[in-house]
């Protein structure tokens, strides 16, 4: 029996000698979801990513990938993953086709099935153009497509994906988002795990967000969910005149800052507290003569980002705001 | 079309079907590489060219009337094989620090058939090029004493090729390095210099000698003359014996690299 989630991680860590880069993160991965993990350089993403992936063996700690130890049943757990590591991890010098067919006969598909799927997987990425293309010489979005095309030949349960994106132009991304939720949703039980350093990646993306900091997990929660622990909402306030941004900065009750690099500009962080919010808006009626723009933004990933990077932050234990 | 209807399920691959298909896959990458390719081949040949070139008249004299060409192409061969042999090491590399030979192996469960199949495709491409060599040779004058032993001469460069190959293995299992890979190439390069070159051990003097006669290549070197030119194989058992040596030694290292990864992973 394997419950809801795809992924079980109890107790994982994960030492390179002296250097401990994982250390003692449990967590579970839903099954049907994208799960974004995210974490500043040195968080420890990679590192996560490749155990989960059995590239690498955990120094203490359980994996379980749809009820499959890594460490204790490791053949089948293996046949479960796809994996696309952080570089292009393909042989350069073959053309998708050969690359497709080869990954197939590693898995131990026969030469016709391995032929077979390499075609499927072509057609399902519209890689036909360049089915006798060498990888070295298609664009970058294209590789990342038989990247994935290749992690896919097993027909796994759990695509992992570090750093998809990384190096690719913004049109190329956006297809390549578009291709990762089309997977994801048109086989509503297949788990995606990425890592990425891109906010606005993990906001297209995600449908859970792990933060990582310092090989421990500060949160792990819905996108939406997260924000709303930050939630700070943010007013901003655009003045005529930067003589009447500072007189609302020196008698603001509610407590507007001037805005860093934005001339005549003021803003203030909201929280929850209606008083706060009455004193914001005596504060602008009091100004109301010079306002040319008002913007309440609600708070973003950013924000969660910044929120986490703080030490001795771990969302997972804050009552939502 | 949808991922729905791609229902294929990976079973554990034999280990046969794998290596030949590895085999394959790391041939065609020597094959698309050029420059793997034409190194050893060009290297070997102007060598020849230029030896032979200089020393022919002069070696056929204290040779006794043998042909210098064919006294000189088994340590041609032997720089050769130490050349393309050593391709093992860079294709091994690559795989490595691109993430693909991680990937084959979770793919497969063990790295060994593809490393494998690479030391199979840098051996045939070997052939290729000690085969090319030979004819090169010939063009320049070579004429073998018979067939059977040309093509023996070049098997026993052959097997010191697997050895070359294997420590290249090892080497970049264990250092992930382009260059440190390239030692091994290094290390049976320069000490195939210090064989009988160009002229038997017996006429040279001095300490060139003293290498010369504690060199275990040359004595490979030695038998593959024998063999080539028909006569008694008095190399042959030192040579047997080294050959085997360093081979079992290539495997225990290609192990032993292997064994440090997995306790590193």
């Amino acid at each position: 029996m394997v419950g809801e989630n795809s992924v079980r991680i109890a107790g994982l860590t994960k030492r390179y000698g002296e250097r401990t880069v994982l250390d003692g993160v449990s967590l579970d991965i839903r099954r049907g979801g994208r799960t974004v993990v995210l974490g500043p350089n040195g968080a420890g993403k990679s590192t996560l990513l490749e155990v989960v992936s059995t590239v690498r063996t955990p120094t203490s700690g359980t994996v379980v990938v749809e009820g499959h130890d890594v460490m204790t049943d490791v053949r089948s757990a293996r046949r479960l993953i796809g994996m696309a590591p952080q570089s292009n991890a393909l042989d350069p010098l073959a053309t998708p086709v050969e690359v497709l067919e080869f990954q197939g006969v590693a898995l131990g598909l026969g030469r016709q099935a391995a032929r077979r799927r390499s075609g499927e997987l072509v057609e399902l990425f519209g890689l036909g153009e360049h089915r006798a293309t060498r990888i070295a010489k298609l664009s970058g979005g294209t590789r990342r497509k038989v990247d994935l095309a290749v992690a896919l030949v097993g027909e796994p349960s759990l695509i992992v994906l570090d750093e998809p994106t990384t190096g690719l132009d913004p049109l190329a991304r956006i297809e390549f988002w578009a291709e990762l939720k089309r997977l994801s949703t048109a086989d509503g039980s297949r788990t995606l795990l990425i890592s990425t350093q891109d906010l606005h990646e993990a906001e297209v993306l995600a449908t859970d967000i792990v933060v990582l900091r310092e090989g421990g997990v500060v949160a792990h929660d819905s996108p939406e969910a997260l924000k709303n622990r930050v939630g700070v909402r943010t007013l901003t306030l655009t003045l005529d005149t930067d003589e009447a941004a500072h007189r609302l900065a020196e008698a603001t009750r509610a407590g507007f800052v001037p805005e860093p690099g934005g001339p005549a500009m003021v803003r203030l962080s909201l929280p929850g507290d209606p008083a706060v919010l009455r004193a914001a808006l005596d504060d602008v009626g009091a100004v109301a003569a010079s306002v040319e723009e008002l913007r309440l933004t609600g708070p973003s990933l950013d924000d969660v980002f910044a929120a986490l990077t703080t030490p001795a932050t771990r969302l997972d234990e804050k009552e939502p705001a | 079309m949808t991922t729905a209807v791609l229902a294929v399920r990976a079973r554990r691959a034999a280990a046969l079907p794998v290596t030949v298909a590895a085999t394959a896959r790391a041939l065609r990458t020597v094959l698309r590489s050029p420059a793997l390719l034409i190194s050893p081949i060009a290297q070997s040949l102007f060598f020849l060219l230029i030896y032979s070139g200089q020393l022919g008249q002069v070696g056929a004299g204290y040779l006794g009337g043998r042909s210098f060409i064919a006294f000189l192409l088994p340590l041609i061969l032997l720089t050769g094989v130490a050349t393309g042999a050593g391709a093992a090491g860079t294709l091994t590399v690559n795989d490595l620090t691109s993430g693909y030979l991680d990937r084959l192996r979770i793919a497969h469960g063990t790295a060994t058939p593809f490393l494998t199949g690479t030391v199979l495709a840098t051996i045939l491409a070997v052939t290729g090029e000690g085969l090319l060599t030979v004819g090169g040779a010939m063009v320049a004058g070579y004429r073998p004493s018979t067939w059977a032993g040309a093509l023996g001469m070049l098997g026993v460069m052959l097997v010191l090729g697997v050895t070359v190959a294997l420590f290249s293995v090892a080497v970049a299992v264990r250092t992930s390095s382009s260059s440190a890979a390239g030692l091994v190439t290094l290390v049976f390069f320069g000490l195939s210099f210090f064989t009988g070159v160009f002229a038997p051990v017996s006429e040279l003097t001095g300490w060139m000698r003293a290498i010369a006669t504690v060199n275990p290549l040359t004595y490979v070197v030695e038998a593959a003359r024998q063999i080539e030119s028909g006569l008694a194989l008095s190399a042959g058992p030192a040579a047997t014996i080294f050959l085997t040596t360093l081979a079992v030694a290539g495997f225990v290292a290609c192990g032993l690299a292997l064994h440090h990864a997995r306790s590193n992973r």
